[in-house]
């Protein structure tokens, strides 16, 4: 079958690759319909997570066709349009039960790698390298997708696999944040980047009760986008004085739930990017926090800060004293997808949840490469790319 | 520019590699892993008597163990833990094999079977992909158990 793979450092590559196979009873093979980039890719295409190997599939949030399943399998049958969390969990865990999936003790054939880093393993990934299991990706015309029971959801027939794509990752990415930073009704949120993930992270805030939204990029083309089909106010920090704003808007106070939807390579206004880009590239960190560090010093006292980015080891100029001294939870998470995608598809289904709009550009995978570059480069209004295999 | 990039990659990839090493063999040398008396565990979401006094794929090793299992505190299930017994084992080899024997049994216990890595792996054997190849044939030997 043809895949989209990770060839080195900014290089992909169309290949012929062996076609999945179903290896355990739970798996599922699925056809893949649409599959879409996604910030976190970056991370990896630059060689910031150093756990891929040539020829590794890429992509981990996708839509597709159940054609094969295997004996164990109850919930799918063959023609089944299905939408896949991204992480793999084994639904049985006391991590799994208490929802967190992303936290699953029997996702990942890899563990080790993980527990060296961070002191434990979390689950598996689709396409997010052999630290997160080595599971091939879904920029593929197949995949195998383990523990299907518990991961793949039929999708409605009343939501376009245009807009249940989102839930596989950014729509659920993006309610965790709100759901467990803990938003309330009557909250101010203010959210990092207005990307796919910030996007639906600043909806999911407004539809728990958050009274105002404030999302904060530096492409004005991503902020009339958030204001236009998501509701949100905006700020652009390379226009706009975020701290004096976010408090002129909250009397004083600062933003009850900080959301960061970034990740390790951050943008920032000023020497302090040059800085830390110099140290990434250096790898004397392995990761940028401009946004991080501009929620945390933004926060409310006694206010959440959530994690939505994704970071892969040390960084630098943490502030840890505003952390401290301002009495701040600081919380993160990979997608605990299982738990939020049912939700999300009927919310998809009444069209509290809309999607389609992230989707800016289509293109087939023969076209990966210039998919992802335009992504990449933020060229002709992207924010997504998808791509039909 | 990527050729600079692919460099501090490879440097990085070096790294990450010197660093997991470095702490494996310090653990080593504090009698870590290969320490007689070095208990590893895991945690198993189900009752103790689900899991029998010497759970698979514990029963299947070739060499001595000693099991211990207990109720894990609050309502985290099962802890189920194994240390080398006796003179026939006390290698870092035989530590890996129990590592990777209680993993399985946590799997076997919660969700009936382990679950499989994709095959191949990947489709390409490159120089640099050497030492991650290495450390993903070994996932479930090593780590922090």
């Amino acid at each position: 079958m043809k895949a989209l793979c990770w060839e080195g450092v900014n290089k992909l590559a169309v290949e012929q690759v062996p076609d999945p196979q179903i290896r355990n009873t739970g798996d599922v093979i699925v056809r893949v319909r649409r599959t879409v980039t996604c910030g976190s890719d970056l991370h990896l295409l630059g060689g910031y997570i150093p756990f891929m190997r040539a020829g590794d599939v890429m992509g981990h949030e996708f839509v597709g066709e159940v054609v094969e399943v295997g004996s164990g399998v109850q919930r799918h049958t063959v023609g089944d349009r299905v939408v896949v969390s991204s992480f793999i969990a084994c639904g049985k865990c006391w991590y799994c039960q208490r929802q967190e999936y992303s936290l699953c003790d029997n996702g990942n054939t890899n563990p080790a790698i993980t527990e060296h880093l961070w002191g434990a393993a979390p689950g598996g990934c689709f396409g997010y390298s052999h630290a997160m299991g080595g599971f091939a990706g879904s920029h593929a015309e197949y995949i195998r997708v383990p523990f299907a029971d518990v991961g793949a959801f039929t999708i409605p027939d009343d939501v376009t696999d245009e807009r249940a794509l989102f839930a596989s990752d950014s729509a659920s990415t993006g309610w965790m944040g709100a759901d467990l930073g803990g938003v309330r009704p009557g909250d101010v949120v203010a959210v990092w980047g207005a990307g796919a993930v910030g996007q639906m992270a600043a909806r999911a805030a407004m539809l728990l009760g958050a009274e105002r939204v404030i999302c904060i990029d530096r492409f004005d083309y991503r902020l009339e986008m958030t204001a236009r089909h998501v509701g949100a106010e905006t700020l652009n920090y390379e226009r706009d004085d975020v701290g004096a704003e976010l408090l002129e808007r909250t009397g004083g106070r600062g933003p009850d739930v900080c959301i960061e939807a970034v990740g390790m390579e951050a943008h920032a206004a000023g020497p302090q990017h040059v800085y830390d880009k110099a140290k990434q590239q250096l790898r004397l960190q392995t990761g940028r926090t401009a946004a991080l560090r501009s929620a945390i010093y933004n926060c409310r006292k006694g206010g959440n800060v959530f994690v939505l980015g994704v970071f892969a080891g040390a960084v630098d100029k943490f502030p840890l004293g505003a952390v401290m001294n301002k009495g701040l939870t600081l919380r993160g998470a990979q997608q605990h997808g299982q738990r939020y995608i049912p939700m999300l598809l009927e919310r998809m289904a009444r069209g509290e949840v809309v999607t389609e709009h992230l989707a800016t550009h289509t293109m087939t995978l023969e076209d990966g490469q210039r998919g992802y570059e335009i992504f990449k480069d933020k060229i002709d209004g992207c924010v997504r790319t998808v791509f039909t295999p | 520019m990527n050729r600079t990039l692919l460099g501090v990659t490879a440097v990085a990839v070096g790294g990450a590699g010197l660093v997991v090493g470095r702490q494996i063999r310090r653990r080593r040398r504090a009698g870590g892993d290969d320490g007689p008396d070095r208990w590893h565990s895991v945690t198993v979401n189900c009752d103790p008597e689900r899991l029998g006094p010497k759970p698979p794929p514990l029963d299947e090793l070739g060499f001595p163990v000693e099991i211990r299992i207990r109720p894990a505190t609050g309502d985290h299930g099962t802890e189920l833990a194994a240390r080398l017994a006796g003179p026939g084992a006390s290698g870092h080899e035989e530590v890996r094999q129990l590592r990777r024997a209680l993993r399985e049994a946590r799997s076997l216990a919660e969700v009936g079977e382990v679950l499989l890595p994709d095959t191949p792996a990947t489709t390409h054997r490159t120089l640099t992909g050497k030492p991650l190849a290495y450390a993903t044939g070994h996932g479930r030997e090593e780590g922090r158990l």
